[in-house]
């Protein structure tokens, strides 16, 4: 099927809720890889509600643990009328396993999905490291902003 | 009438680097952190943006140099470790890393 790229609608209604911080030091986030796209069965994006939804779709490899890896959280501030966050970059080391997208989620919310992302593609590594690169933390790129 | 405040949630792109055979170098690494460090924003005036990109290249080369550095003193305490170990065989790997 498809990982379509997209803020998860339950987690705009979690924000509205005050159900995530993302205060250094405070929820702890993760994110897990999506296997390769050939693979791909279920439907991601948007209407994507927590981790457990990625169930057999969650890659697997050498040196990768299901469930992913915590991030580091940026703690949260704003630029002009614009907030944002953002996360330390995350290196997946010397694995071997094929990737298509991520999906980012709240391990102190019960596992609540946040951002589906789609890599544009598969990418494999044997052996190597994995590094998964934010965008540059202003109130145009941030990897999360609120308008 | 109607009351409302507008805005929305925005979702930026994220990138992926995959090495092939090996763990990240020091240029890799460099790409990486320098952005962190150091922004300069679109409408910086030329001056100030001249300047700012001196200071990048200053600090991208004081980066590069100690990423290097740490990776080798890294095989250095890597070959001591396997050498006392008596692995020399492994060690010699290490330092010709």
């Amino acid at each position: 099927m498809a990982i379509t790229q997209a803020f998860c609608t339950s987690a705009k209604v979690g924000m509205l809720k005050g159900l995530y911080d993302f205060t250094n030091g405070a929820d702890v986030f993760k994110l897990a890889l999506f296997r390769g796209q050939a693979s791909i069965v279920g439907t991601f994006g948007a209407g994507t509600t927590n981790y457990s939804d990625m169930g057999a779709d969650e890659a697997s490899g050498t040196n990768y643990s299901a469930g992913g890896s915590a991030l580091t959280n940026v703690t949260p501030t704003s630029s002009g009328t614009t907030a944002y966050t953002d996360f330390a970059d995350l290196v997946f080391t010397n694995v071997t396993l094929t990737a298509s997208g991520c999906l980012i989620y709240d391990t102190t919310a019960g596992n609540a999905a946040i951002g589906v992302f789609n890599f544009g593609g598969d990418k494999t590594a044997s052996a190597s490291d994995m590094t998964i690169i934010f965008p540059t933390a202003d109130a145009s790129n941030a990897i999360i902003r609120l308008v | 009438m109607s009351l409302s405040v507008g805005g929305a949630f925005g979702l930026g792109d994220v990138e992926v680097i995959v090495t092939n055979g090996r763990g990240l170098n020091p240029d890799e690494l460099t790409r990486m952190l320098l952005p962190k460090l150091i922004y300069i924003g679109p409408d910086v005036p030329a001056d100030i943006r001249a300047a700012g990109e001196v200071q990048m290249a200053r600090m991208e080369a004081l980066l590069k140099h100690y990423f290097a550095q740490a990776q080798k003193s890294q095989n250095t305490t890597t070959y001591n470790v396997l050498m006392n170990a008596g692995h020399p065989e492994a060690a010699q790997i290490v330092k010709d890393l």
